[in-house]
């Protein structure tokens, strides 16, 4: 069903690594004519150039595109995924930030968050340490391209495969149930806001920030070279120095970043804002 | 500007042909940033005589440029092969080994002297680079100087294993079986045969397998058989193999080996996990099923069905166990196992003699569903009609793979049987569940009994009944059926008249092609659609109609009515499609091209050879397409210069006409 020539191909991976920094060329194609199935059939369109004319010229492109970011970017995650990182801003960068500047909030994007199970799990971490107790304000902001997966964010109702590394306790302590899911407890989530964004776009996250710490976290792997570096250059605006960006475990900034230096933590690295030489 | 790879690309682009542009492609060619060097290469192959870039692999102090030009002359592909034919000849070693590099990459019949000469080098670096350029090249006119070197130095007997593995021509087999299992090339020799997989080596590795010789090269000689194997249908009966498996119930023994084997292993293989007995989405166990399938290892058949319920193996695994007259007897029994699977394969594997129709009955009341669903599929395969009631429940009260097995099994039925069981779900009695999944049955199976009641669900307030109505619709004869699904065009849902505009189209008819022509004159968004399902029906009678729309429609319908016409094809569209290309809008451009190039005739040479010039790599793509129909030394010298386009998809068309992939 998913047809179309080389070339065909070629013009819609181009126009969507336009349009949202995402490669999916080579090796990646047939990922994408898998998930643009649904799409074909949808619109009743056969092939790769119609669906490229459809995006291209037809009246009802924005909606298209719309369904389009949520076929493309609909990554399940789950909470306390990678934990290290976690730790290693619950446990040290925010008590380092806090002292380094006493009495201002600590700001932390997560970026790409999804259906909200990163900047939650990090909210809880940061709530379990009596943070605010001690004077330590910080808020979190999570951002995503997809709206169908920043509405379950706010929702902040989650099924099993979500809550997959946690066990019974941190379950009962965490959520509420309802029904056969599990809603987080409003503790976690008073200091957490989501917005949408598309990260590759040229005004992405305009007038936002600046932040203390970004998590982006296993989407970059999906991003054509010169978007992820246009990418991590906004970032790099967003921090100030002694800031910290976090990747995934196989996203790296070696040799792709001046802006950046690795800082290792337990089990995990960490990449921290330089000064401007 | 930072140099970064897109300020390379538009840099080349603005610069003509001349000194400055092959100076900057000079001084980026050994670039420290690979994304450079790789722009580099592509105008390097662009603008670059082979004699020149020949030049620069003889280069000894620069390796990075060397290796460039090395990319270079096989991104020029055919057009590089004569100059580079020349250079393996050459006495300097390195000079002939690299010539055999690009040769192999570049691939295609012209290759093949100069590699086999090459053979022939003093130099054995030469000979073993020779060798495996001539496994690229994938001619059987190879194997026998390959033969030869199987009689040379072990780091020769390598690579030409490789390259019959690759070549896959069966004449290779008796040598390559020699190597098995006393040499030092004994395992890259029964890889070689799991690549060629002939028929005449199954007794011989057979014979091996069963004589227990060296356990390390058993994964390879299970691979290699079962490559065999599967090339011998029916497989023979291997009377040895199976004595050699049933003697030994050792931990070591050959049934124990094949017993693991029978497992799908998914993921990454852990560190230290031989890659041979590791997970690699399935190929072992299937190695290890055919294998003991052929052997007749009845001991081996409760892992061979658990294997056959794996769903990436049903599909080529059952119907070689339903072939397996060894295991019919084990069958009966394994139908009562405690573990489901088991239950379920065994039912799906005894086929029509296997099990008796009563015990197949009783499995339609086994409490896991898929055992009863197997049940109930051998029963309709059998065109039992006592499955009937069973079927009929489910379609009534199931929602899930009970109602779809219900849907599929009834519609194998005669229509005598099914037509009074679906009468009473058609009409106010049945629920609106139930009046689908009839309508999906009619969908396969029409009734001309039931066609009353499906045109009047056609006409039904609900949505999701019409749509069901209208797939059975879809399945009647006569015009009547026809007007119903002309009249669904204006369905008061956008859906289902996008879901009628398929069935009529998939369904043709003598008035589909007026009707739609007529629909062009309408102003909706179900116009797009016609559009592009005229282009599909290649309706030469809407030719006139889809020129005379072109002015006056929006641009998104403007692009479907060129690439409609192109579809469509002909001489009477052709001079449309040529004024297209002057458009200022470069989708209708590319439009055009393409439908003047599927369509391209010897007329259309030189505005073909026009757009093989283009600025745009996708016009310059669609002249590949059209030059490949047309003969003549204008269109090969063209075709020539399109494989060494700066576009690796340009390059790639080009490439496809001038060499053919080799037939495997």
């Amino acid at each position: 069903m998913t047809a179309g020539t080389e070339a065909d191909w070629k013009l819609l991976s181009d126009l969507l690594a336009e349009r949202f920094g995402l490669s999916f060329t080579g090796a990646r194609q047939p990922i994408l004519a898998a998930r643009l199935q649904a799409r074909f059939e949808a619109l009743h369109l056969e092939d790769a150039r119609a669906y490229y004319h459809f995006l291209r010229f037809h009246p009802e492109q924005a909606t298209e595109y719309e369904a389009l970011s949520r076929q493309l970017t609909n990554n399940e995650t789950y909470f306390f995924r990678e934990p290290a990182q976690l730790d290693a801003i619950a446990d040290t960068v925010v008590p380092q930030l806090a002292a380094a500047r006493p009495g201002l909030p600590i700001r932390i994007l997560s970026a790409g968050c999804s259906s909200g199970e990163e900047p939650y799990s990090l909210a809880v971490k940061l709530t379990d340490k009596g943070y605010e107790l001690q004077g330590v304000h910080w808020e979190i902001e999570g951002c995503d391209l997809n709206p169908a997966r920043l509405a379950a964010a706010q929702e902040a109702s989650y099924e099993g495969l979500a809550l997959r590394a946690c066990n019974e306790t941190v379950v009962q302590h965490c959520f509420h149930p309802v029904g056969p899911r599990h809603q987080l407890k409003e503790r976690y989530r008073k200091h957490v806001r989501f917005f949408p964004a598309n990260l590759a776009a040229p005004f992405a996250l305009a007038g936002k920030g600046p932040y203390d710490v970004i998590l982006c976290r296993n989407l970059l792997i999906y991003f054509e070279p010169a978007a992820f570096d246009r990418v991590i250059s906004r970032f790099a605006a967003l921090l100030p120095p002694g800031g910290f960006l976090f990747l995934g475990h196989s996203e790296s900034l070696f040799e792709r970043s001046q802006a950046f230096e690795a800082v290792h933590f337990p089990g995990t690295v960490g990449y921290r804002r330089v000064e401007e030489s | 500007m930072a140099r970064t790879p897109d300020w390379l690309r538009e840099r080349l682009q603005g610069l003509d042909e001349g000194p400055e542009r092959d100076a900057l492609v000079l001084a980026t060619l050994a670039d420290p940033d690979p994304a450079i060097r790789e722009v580099a290469v592509a105008w390097a192959a662009r603008s670059f005589e082979p004699g020149r870039l020949l030049r620069f692999v003889g280069d000894q102090a620069d390796a990075t440029l060397r290796n460039a030009a090395l990319s270079a002359l096989e991104r020029q592909g055919p057009m590089a092969i004569p100059a580079v034919a020349l250079d393996a000849a050459s006495s300097e070693p390195d000079q002939a080994m690299f010539a055999c590099q690009v040769l192999g990459r570049v691939g295609g019949p012209g290759c093949l002297h100069p590699l086999l000469g090459a053979l022939a080098h003093p130099d054995p670096n030469v000979v073993q680079a020779a060798a495996e350029a001539l496994g690229r090249v994938g001619s059987p006119l190879a194997v026998p100087a390959l033969l030869e070197l199987l009689a040379r130095e072990p780091w020769l007997q390598l690579p030409a294993l490789d390259a019959l593995g690759a070549i896959g021509d069966p004449t290779a087999v008796p040598a390559i079986l020699d190597l098995v299992p006393d040499s030092f090339v004994a395992r890259p020799a029964l890889e070689a045969l799991a690549r060629i997989g002939a028929p005449t080596a199954v007794l011989r590795l057979a014979e091996l397998l069963a004589d227990q010789h060296p356990i390390e090269l058993r994964p390879a000689m299970v691979q290699a058989l079962a490559a065999a194997l599967e090339a011998t249908e029916p497989f023979p009966h291997l009377s040895a193999l199976a004595d050699a498996v049933a003697a030994d119930e050792s931990p070591q023994g050959l049934l124990a080996f094949l017993r693991a084997s029978l497992v799908v292993r998914r993921g990454p293989a852990p560190p230290g996990e031989d890659r041979a007995e590791g997970r690699d989405g399935g190929a072992v166990a299937r190695a290890g099923a055919i294998v003991a399938i052929a052997a007749g290892a009845t001991a081996l058949l409760p892992s061979l069905l658990r294997l056959a319920s794996e769903p990436e193996c049903a599909e080529w695994l059952l119907p070689r166990l339903r072939r397996a007259a060894a295991f019919t007897a084990a069958l009966e029994d394994l139908t009562m196992n405690r573990d489901p699977r088991l239950r379920a394969a065994s039912i799906a594997v005894a086929g029509p003699n296997g099990l008796g129709s009563a015990r197949l009955l009783a499995a339609l009341d086994d409490d896991v569903v898929e055992v009863a669903l197997r049940a109930a599929e051998e029963l309709v395969q059998r065109a039992d009609v006592r499955v009937l009631p069973r079927l009929f429940d489910w379609l009534r009260h199931d929602s899930g793979p009970g109602r779809e097995a219900a849907i599929a099994g009834l519609s194998r039925f005669p229509t005598a049987v099914v037509e009074p069981l679906l009468r009473p779900l058609l009409t106010e009695d049945g629920t609106k569940a139930e009046r689908q999944a009839a309508l999906a049955i009619l969908a396969r199976l029409p009734c001309a009994g039931l066609e009353d009641a499906v045109y009047a669900s056609a006409a039904s307030p609900d949505p999701e009944i019409r749509r069901a109505a209208y797939g059975a619709v879809a399945q009647l004869h006569g015009s009547k059926a026809e007007v119903v699904l002309l009249r669904a065009l204006a369905d008061r849902e956008a859906a289902l008249q996008l879901m009628a505009l398929d069935l009529l189209v998939r369904r043709g008819g003598e008035r589909l092609v007026a009707t739609l022509r007529a629909l062009l004159s309408t102003e909706d968004s179900l116009r797009y659609h016609v559009i592009r399902a005229l282009g599909r029906l290649r309706a030469t009678e809407a030719v006139r109609a889809l020129q005379a729309l072109f002015p006056r429609a929006p641009l998104h319908e403007q692009v479907e009515v060129v690439a409609a016409l192109g579809a469509i094809g002909g001489r009477g569209v052709h001079d449309f499609l040529a004024g297209c290309l002057s458009h200022a809008e470069t989708e209708i451009r590319r439009a055009a091209a393409k439908g003047i190039a599927s369509n391209a005739g010897p007329e259309d040479a030189d505005l073909l050879l026009e757009l093989a010039h283009d600025r745009d790599w996708v016009l310059r793509g669609e002249a590949a397409r059209g030059l490949a129909r047309i003969d003549g030394e204008a269109s090969h010298a063209a075709l020539l210069d399109l494989a060494r386009d700066v576009e690796p998809t340009v390059a790639r068309v080009a490439r496809a006409v001038l060499i053919p992939a080799p037939v495997p």
